[in-house]
């Protein structure tokens, strides 16, 4: 990750009329990465691509491919393809003239275009759809025309704006198998827009979290997920039990918590001092029946079994978690049973309350 | 309700298929010797050549105005821009006829551009901008009928999938290639919609050519020749050719547009934001936009003021402004008469459209009526077909008949007044039915509802506006019909407003000026029936549709 970044943005701010869409966004990206930009609707991460594509131009900010400044390029003169959401194909173009439309831009003769269009299509294994109308092909074929339209140019960067959200969701994984593969093999830098945080995780070298207009975090997907060092980022990448309390010691590489729920040791190291308001989180999956340490005790209020984890919904106190306990173990909670669990020291989450 | 189907497919059988079936029946009757003769006559032949230059040019024209407004109006911003954008469709007002006679008093040869020119120390003698007329009808044509094919485009390119744009230019297109390779061909059948009624309603436009007192051209000629229909076959041979013409033209656009009716392939979803022009190019917008404007309302500006003018001889401006005219509408027995008469018409034939509308596109879109693909291809006839050649066929059907257009006209000009409008109120109707989901009439037929209470409480309701819309326009367009109004209609006591403008217009003294009071009457209608809808929809869209 020391390499020199590819393409970087430094402190991108949008408005449209009256509302802040971004606010002072920066990131970088070395070269051959897939950046991914993971965030709800009206996160600004659309508005982002459209600003890296040159569709929208930003009110602040600058946008660097490798040495050169080209916030001002027009869209046609960036080398940045997208691939659209709607997949935009153009219906009264062939899907060979749909691929050959920008190879004709960069002026190749017509034999090494129908090469390269044939080369193309087989990286995406549609060569028999060539002399097809798009709108005659399925979603997934049709989306795998849009990304070999984009691949054919040889972009230094590809934009993909939720490029499978208009698939079935049996599709998905393929194709999203099928991107990263491709991305990998080609060795191109790919920034991938996406509100569906499996998505992210899957596909990424980096994610870069948004939340209303700003980057929350960047990282890998790992550390995104089992080391956010934001709420926000923890909250978004999965369920999360949250308890309020106070710092009450220091020892490295604990952390006693004093809450309650009763006192809990934590080994996410933080420089805080004793007093502090913190919030401790952990995911579901953390909490164990045979656990020795950071012991809870609650009363289940619903239990739901849901195949692959039997889910129990417990009142501790005036707060209420969840556990998720592996479904293949036959058990025999009941309903209103009064029940004791640990958590797992190393899985457990450190956060300053900010207010 | 199946039996209701039945009398209207025979209806509109009778009324559209019989007449044009007769019309062909009777034209094939022509022996081929008598035909070779006619298209050989010289003044024939000149007639045709001059009728398709002028709908070519014309067509032309008009697309060369209409595209760079609508990309305008389309993807930049302006200062004004949804002002000039309603602004736009004024000329559509005034029907080129009525246009012509105030046109004939602003470039006449001592109209008041050449006085005022004349005015100027270099020029002496009057410049004769109408020339043989024909200039005249072609600058008329022109600057009514742009406003069609903008709306069209317009339409065409808000419909559009804009990231199919950004498609292009995200892959190293510039701004012109991508115009020409994926906006074109894309907006293409909307144009083509457009263009196609600009064609046909020049070629076939008899109320102009009449006014400029131009005889060299097909509508003219069928024009005339109804006088001596039965001894005369020229009458028969244009109209023949003019009907093969347009449903070949017809035909010829849908076949090559079914491969290319691009709605509804991708989701709309990208929005864009328009690019704002710099001050100098919006200004240089706005200017070009407000001079073709002002040139495109000079004839309206004519009309106002001939009919305002108590004097008006040899100057610039009338010497005296006065309502006199107006009050001459209410002595004038012809004048008045007609104006009763088209409000009466105009009224009759709006009912009927809107029921025949309702009736067709709810058979068309909610039942399964076997007969469904007859309505549909014979409803869509009076587009594919001009109004002229249906005056013509309702004339020599009907003549002798208990229709007989000579004692009683008024039945068969509503009815082709209706006729006229039908496919377009039809397919709003459609649209309209099919933007509606049918599990709302499912979820009232499911708790309980008849197929009846169905339609009046929920179909109906939500139908309404768009109906409204349709039936208003109909009343409007029916106003200042031309050429039902002039080929059928001889009793002046029948005669209607169009029909009254052109005699009032050809007499010497103070008939201009009343038939300009008229037409400035028929401009305010339309122009408030245009001002109703617009407010009735929101949207552009349902007018261009109804166009």
């Amino acid at each position: 990750m020391d390499r020199k970044p590819f393409l970087s943005a430094q402190g991108i701010s949008k408005s449209f009329g009256n509302t802040k869409v971004l606010t002072k966004v920066d990131f970088s990206i070395p070269q051959g990465n897939l950046f991914a930009l993971l965030g709800g609707s009206g996160s600004g991460k659309t508005t982002i691509l459209r600003i890296l594509a040159g569709f929208t131009s930003p009110n602040t900010g600058t946008i660097h491919l490798e040495d050169r400044d080209i916030t001002l390029l027009p869209p046609h003169a960036r080398s940045m393809a997208m691939v659209f959401q709607n997949f935009a194909l153009w219906p009264h173009m062939t899907v060979f003239e749909n691929i050959a439309y920008g190879l004709h831009l960069k002026k190749h003769s017509s034999a090494d275009i129908k090469k390269k269009v044939m080369e193309t299509l087989a990286l995406v294994r549609l060569t028999e759809t060539a002399s097809h109308y798009p709108q005659t092909l399925s979603g997934g074929q049709q989306q795998r025309v849009a990304l070999a339209r984009a691949l054919a140019v040889e972009p230094r960067v590809l934009l993909m704006d939720e490029p499978l959200s208009n698939l079935d969701p049996g599709l998905r994984e393929g194709i999203r198998r099928e991107i990263r593969e491709l991305q990998q093999t080609l060795g191109i830098t790919t920034i991938y827009v996406t509100h569906d945080r499996k998505e992210a995780i899957s596909l990424a070298d980096t994610v870069a979290l948004l939340d209303t207009g700003a980057i929350v975090e960047t990282g890998t997907p790992f550390s995104l997920y089992q080391t956010p060092k934001t709420i926000t980022a923890a909250r978004f990448f999965g369920e999360l039990n949250e308890i309020s309390g106070t710092v009450s010691a220091q020892n490295k590489p604990y952390t006693e918590i004093n809450s309650s729920l009763g006192n809990f040791s934590v080994t996410t190291y933080k420089d805080l001092s004793k007093g502090e308001k913190v919030i401790i989180g952990f995911r579901p999956d953390s909490l164990e029946p045979t656990g020795t340490k950071n012991i809870i005790t609650g009363t289940i209020k619903a239990i739901e079994y849901q195949g692959e984890s039997l889910r129990l919904s417990l009142s501790c106190g005036d707060l209420s978690l969840i556990a998720s306990l592996p479904g293949n173990v036959l058990s025999s909670y009941k309903q209103g049973e009064r029940i004791q669990m640990g958590i797992k020291t190393e899985n457990i989450l450190l956060f300053q309350e900010t207010l | 309700m199946i039996l209701f189907a039945i009398a209207l497919t025979i209806f509109l059988t009778g009324f559209i298929l019989g007449p044009l079936a007769f019309l062909f029946w009777k034209s094939a009757g022509v022996s081929i010797h008598l035909a070779g003769s006619v298209i050989t006559n010289i003044l024939v032949k000149q007639a045709i050549f001059r009728s398709f230059g002028l709908a070519a040019a014309t067509t032309l024209s008009a697309s060369l105005i209409a595209f760079p407004l609508a990309y305008l109006a389309s993807f930049r911003e302006f200062p004004g821009r949804k002002a000039w954008d309603r602004l736009l469709l004024l000329p559509l007002v005034a029907p080129p006829f009525v246009a012509a006679i105030g046109m004939r008093h602003i470039l006449a040869r001592f109209g008041t551009i050449n006085l005022l020119l004349m005015k100027l120390p270099f020029i002496t003698h009057p410049i004769d901008f109408l020339g043989s007329g024909l200039t005249g009808i072609f600058i008329l044509q022109v600057l009514h009928l742009y406003p069609i094919i903008y709306l069209n485009l317009r339409s065409s390119f808000e419909n559009l999938d804009f990231s199919c744009i950004e498609a292009s230019s995200s892959l190293g297109a510039g701004p012109w290639r991508t115009f020409r390779k994926i906006l074109l061909p894309l907006t293409l059948p909307g144009y083509f919609s457009g263009a196609y009624l600009v064609f046909i309603w020049s070629l076939t436009d008899l109320g102009t050519p009449l006014v400029f007192d131009y005889p060299t051209l097909i509508p003219i000629m069928i024009f005339q020749s109804i006088t001596d229909i039965y001894t005369n076959p020229a009458g028969y041979i244009l109209i023949i050719i003019v009907s093969i013409l347009s449903l070949g033209l017809f035909a010829a656009m849908k076949r090559t547009l079914a491969h290319r009716s691009f709605i509804g392939v991708s989701r709309f979803t990208s929005s864009f934001e328009r690019k704002t022009l710099p001050r100098g190019s919006a200004a240089l917008a706005t200017a070009g936009i407000a001079i073709l404007l002002i040139i495109s309302l000079l004839p309206h500006a004519g009309v106002l003021l001939s009919s305002l003018s108590e004097r008006w001889f040899f100057t610039p401006f009338p010497e005296k402004i006065s309502l006199h005219y107006y009050r001459s509408i209410a002595i004038h027995a012809s004048a008045r008469k007609s104006l009763i008469n088209s409000l009466g018409y105009s009224t009759a034939t709006a009912i009927l459209a809107g029921i025949l509308a309702l009736s067709i596109g709810y058979i068309l879109s909610r039942t399964r009526f076997k007969l469904r693909g007859l309505i549909d291809t014979i409803t869509i006839l009076p587009m594919a077909i001009p109004g002229i050649v249906f005056a013509f066929a309702f004339l020599t059907t009907f003549t002798g008949t208990i229709l007989d257009p000579r004692t009683s006209p008024i039945l068969l000009l509503v009815l082709s007044y209706a006729l006229k409008r039908l496919p377009f109120a039809v397919r709003a109707v459609h649209a309209n039915f099919q933007q509606l989901p049918l599990s709302l009439e499912e979820a009232s037929a499911n708790l309980g509802a008849t197929r009846f209470l169905t339609f009046r409480r929920i179909t109906f309701p939500m139908l309404r506006s768009g109906l409204l819309a349709g039936i208003i326009l109909t009343f409007a367009f029916s106003m200042m019909e031309v050429s039902s109004s002039l080929i059928l209609v001889s009793q002046e006591s029948r005669f209607p407003v169009a029909k009254a403008i052109y005699m009032l217009a050809g007499r010497i003294t103070d008939g201009p000026a009343i038939a300009s009071a008229l037409g400035v009457i028929g401009m305010i209608i339309t122009l408030l029936a245009l001002y109703v809808v617009s407010r009735l929809s929101g949207k552009r869209s349902s007018i261009s549709i109804s166009l």
